[in-house]
């Protein structure tokens, strides 16, 4: 009796039972099941961190490299345009992946519509703010 | 077979070579006891071992990205409550007859060939099953399991006031249904 408020002839004892084997017949019921599966996903947002980096590292250089350039005087928009196709030709979904912390099914935690994406590269090549600031303010959204 | 610590296992699982012997342990290791706190919740024998594999599986998917901030004992058990719940609410969802959860599990109790209590026990059960649910599942853990509050505070993300409160209400009513009725 663990409860002194309880009725005294009530007891903790385990009423249930399971079929006889049950727990042996379990491991190998749901090992069978695991195998069956598919391995688990090892999400290697490690490395994607770095090509995340690798690849604002880029950017910003070509950035650097359009707005230094001395016949390179494009408009803002024209600028976000070619920093646009140029950041389209690396592993969009790879990059995006990494960003948007997609898991291996390609869901996120939240909507990012085509456009969000195309937002998200205009703004990060219009802009010198750090990426997390950047996801932050989209997640607020 | 010798407990391995959440560490060992972890790091076990960690390697591609030992993953399968690593699950196999922690299967081995937290079976019995995710399944008596499953099978508390939603009373069948079956249905247990349908979310007690359900559990398992999301623990496969998932283990890859455990943080070791939780124990892997609390991670499971968080796993397995909310596989319970899910199943609960899915199985009520699914009845024709509009039931809640006391009438649905009452009934199954009646018809379970794997209780063995007597007719105090399922009293019991019954005043325990017409419990709120969160009630309900702390009184099972501290009753039957002597779970202490912060353990279960980790697992259930409680403060253990609102716990001492939860369970002392159970109590209250649990009481109240005896009661009320002559043994």
């Amino acid at each position: 009796m663990i409860n002194e408020e309880l009725p005294e002839y009530l007891h903790n004892d385990n009423p249930f039972t399971v079929p006889e084997e049950y727990f042996d017949d379990f491991q190998k019921k749901m090992m069978h099941r695991i195998r069956e599966t598919k391995k688990p996903f090892i999400r290697p947002i490690g490395y994607l961190k770095y090509a995340v980096a690798a690849s604002l590292l880029l950017l910003s250089m070509t950035l650097l490299l359009l707005r230094n350039r001395p016949t390179a005087d494009l408009p803002d928009e024209q600028l976000a345009d070619a920093v646009l196709t140029w950041a389209y030709q690396l592993d969009k979904t790879a990059w995006m992946a990494a960003v948007l912390d997609m898991d291996e099914t390609g869901s996120t935690d939240y909507c990012c519509t085509e456009e969000q994406e195309t937002e998200i590269i205009y703004f990060l090549a219009s802009q010198d703010i750090p990426i997390e600031t950047l996801m932050q303010s989209m997640k607020e959204e | 077979m010798s407990e391995y610590s959440d560490g060992q296992l972890l790091e076990m699982f960690g390697r591609e070579s030992d993953k399968y012997r690593a699950f196999s342990c922690i299967v081995e290791q937290y079976r019995s006891r995710l399944y008596w706190h499953i099978r508390k919740i939603v009373v069948v024998h079956e249905d247990a071992d349908d979310v007690l594999q359900n559990t398992f599986e999301k623990a496969w998917k998932g283990l890859s990205d455990f943080r070791r901030e939780a124990q892997l004992f609390t991670w499971l058990y968080r796993i397995a409550t909310n596989e319970a719940i899910s199943f609960l609410q899915q199985k009520r969802n699914r009845s024709s007859i509009p039931l809640d959860d006391a009438q649905m599990l009452s009934a199954s109790l009646q018809n379970d060939s794997y209780f063995t209590g007597d007719q105090i026990q399922m009293h019991l059960q019954k005043a325990i099953l017409s419990l709120p649910e969160k009630q309900r599942i702390v009184f099972n853990m501290k009753y039957f399991d002597e779970m202490p509050y912060q353990k279960m505070s980790a697992i259930l993300d409680t403060s253990v006031g609102a716990l001492k409160a939860s369970y002392h209400h159970a109590v209250m009513k649990i009481k109240a249904y005896f009661e009320s009725i002559s043994i």
